[in-house]
């Protein structure tokens, strides 16, 4: 790997220091990631559209801006990387992952598109994704028109799902930040099983105008990044009130990068260290030894509310409304994964009853775990009980209601915002990953915690045996 | 004879239901597997059921009034 190469795999305040010290230039980074995406893509089936021409004018534009003395912030001059369910102009394909909308495009750029563009960050390709976001119940990693999405770190493994892309194209260094999505899971299990950070912000948080719909009142966008502090940043550029998204709350984030030194409070839930895979209970353990010194780490129980039947319920409602032409019309039996054909069809069927009781559980649980978390910064969990499965190992999707994953489901359906870490390397060599549950619009205080871990650890620095 | 549960008439009405849009993309495999996944949805109903909620428990949703000249 040259050394133009390894600036890959910096946190984005370093890459931006070597920026405004010209040791690198907008024009030389855009190229360089266009060469890897180009390279390493199709390697680990991480690229849908490598955006070339886009890149390059913007890289020149940015070019000329920081050299007169323009400077948008930390992200100017940046390439990233896009899950393909956010709509870009100028006859850039969409394809949402699926095999039948590979030739879809839209007029507009999608909000996120939009405000990283007005940040100066350079979009560099569109990346791979699981077909519909997983919306039809895909149970393998194979559920892609552009095949399974392949980790990094072990070509055998998977990197989603379902934002795989975005995992894979930060984890080797394709480019130094990209952007995922979140309905449950797909920004947290890519990050894990990558070993990247990963930031799910609060449910509207984030406009998500111009992105697939997958589920309205589930879906979340959110950075995938080296570090916390690159989340942190990112996060800044992205979030806001929109008008187009009715859901996108008008509540200012500000990012605040300087730790105050306060202790932090942390709740462990007193199930969630069962059936973990070995080194995953010894990497999460040794974390918390890790950051001992500054956290206390109490056991608490949630309320016994079905968080994961109500997140099911609605996930399964929202994704059948939010696919019925392409349902109905039989578009979906030319997806690639055979159970993705016909995964929709029982989702039809879920009574309006059930739809709106989930909806109201919905809100009982929210203040619920709000009360529950009184007094605590953040709840804390391995992110994953496993390190990455293997390409041709099906999923135990917790949506399809075959696995448990009370915390991925309660923190979805209320919408809490989650960072996780890398914390080690466990079976085959695979990174496993620290996970930072925190209060609804407190995304300041988990960023502060995985911070402050990472300022003590270095598994955010290394990065997989990339040719 | 014995008398089929009120769940498993359920279960067999959504499922006709299916069939009857569907039933003509479907091998006799996949409409089993598709039987699978409305019995996972009841499954779900029925946790959701045993949640005591009163009349005051709104849906948890978004909604706001629109007028364009405001």
């Amino acid at each position: 790997m040259s050394s133009d190469d390894v600036v890959f795999f910096l946190p984005i305040r370093e890459i931006a220091e070597m920026l405004r010290r010209k040791e690198v230039s907008p024009t030389e980074l855009a190229q360089t990631s266009l060469k890897r995406l180009q390279k390493f893509g199709p390697e680990y089936n991480a690229v849908i559209t490598i955006t070339e021409k886009l890149a390059m004018r913007k890289a020149h534009l940015a070019e000329r801006e920081l050299l007169s003395g323009k400077d948008r912030g930390l992200l100017h001059g940046i390439p990233y990387g896009a899950k393909d369910l956010l709509a870009t102009a100028g006859g850039i394909p969409t394809t949402w992952g699926a095999a039948p909308l590979r030739t879809q495009t839209f007029d507009y750029d999608a909000t996120v598109i939009q405000r990283l563009e007005s940040a100066g960050a350079i979009l560099a390709a569109k990346l791979s994704m699981v077909e519909l976001a997983g919306g039809m119940g895909y149970r393998k990693p194979n559920a892609s028109f552009t095949g399974p999405g392949i980790n990094p770190w072990d070509t055998s493994r998977w990197s989603g799902g379902s934002s795989t892309g975005p995992g894979s194209a930060v984890a080797a260094g394709l480019v130094p930040f990209s952007i995922g999505s979140e309905t449950w899971g797909s920004i947290m299990a890519p990050a894990a099983n990558c070993g990247i950070t990963g930031l799910r912000p609060t449910y509207g948080r984030v406009s998500r105008y111009g992105a697939m719909a997958l589920s309205w009142t589930l879906d979340k966008l959110g950075p995938m990044g080296r570090t916390a502090d690159d989340c942190g940043l990112i996060l800044e550029a992205i979030a806001g009130a929109d008008p187009k998204d009715p859901s996108a709350s008008n509540r200012l984030f500000q990012y605040t990068a300087v730790d105050d030194g306060r202790p932090f409070k942390l709740a462990v839930l007193k199930d969630v260290l069962r059936n973990l895979e070995v080194s995953v209970l010894k990497n999460f353990q040794e974390s918390l030894r890790v950051i001992g010194n500054r956290c206390t780490v109490t056991e608490i129980d949630l309320p016994d509310l079905p968080y994961e039947a109500a997140a099911r319920t609605i996930l399964n409602a929202e994704a059948a409304s939010a696919f019925d032409v392409f349902i109905e019309s039989g578009m979906s039996h030319e997806l690639s994964a055979p159970d993705d054909r016909y995964g929709g069809y029982a989702k039809e069927v879920v009574l309006a009853k059930d739809y709106l009781r989930a909806l109201r559980i919905r809100g009982l649980a929210a203040r619920a775990v709000d009360d529950s978390l009184a007094g605590f910064d953040a709840l804390v969990a391995p992110t994953r009980r496993n390190v990455a499965s293997g390409l041709d190992e099906e999923l135990r999707a917790a949506f399809r209601g075959v696995s448990s994953d009370v915390i991925g489901g309660m923190g979805n359906l209320i919408g809490l915002p989650g960072v996780s870490v890398p914390n080690g390397f466990g079976e085959g060599g695979l990174p496993t990953a620290i996970l930072f549950v925190g209060k609804a619009f407190e995304e300041n205080t988990v960023l502060a915690i995985a911070r402050h871990y990472q300022s003590l650890t270095d598994w955010h620095r290394h990065y997989p045996p990339v040719a | 004879m014995s008398e089929i549960s009120p769940t498993e008439g359920v279960l067999d009405a959504l499922f006709d239901m299916v069939l009857a849009r569907y039933g003509h993309r479907l091998t006799l495999i996949e409409q089993a597997e598709v039987r699978k996944g409305i019995e996972q949805g009841l499954e779900n109903a029925r946790a959701l059921k045993a949640v005591p909620l009163t009349n005051s428990d709104e849906p948890f949703s978004v909604f706001s009034p629109y007028n364009k000249a405001l």
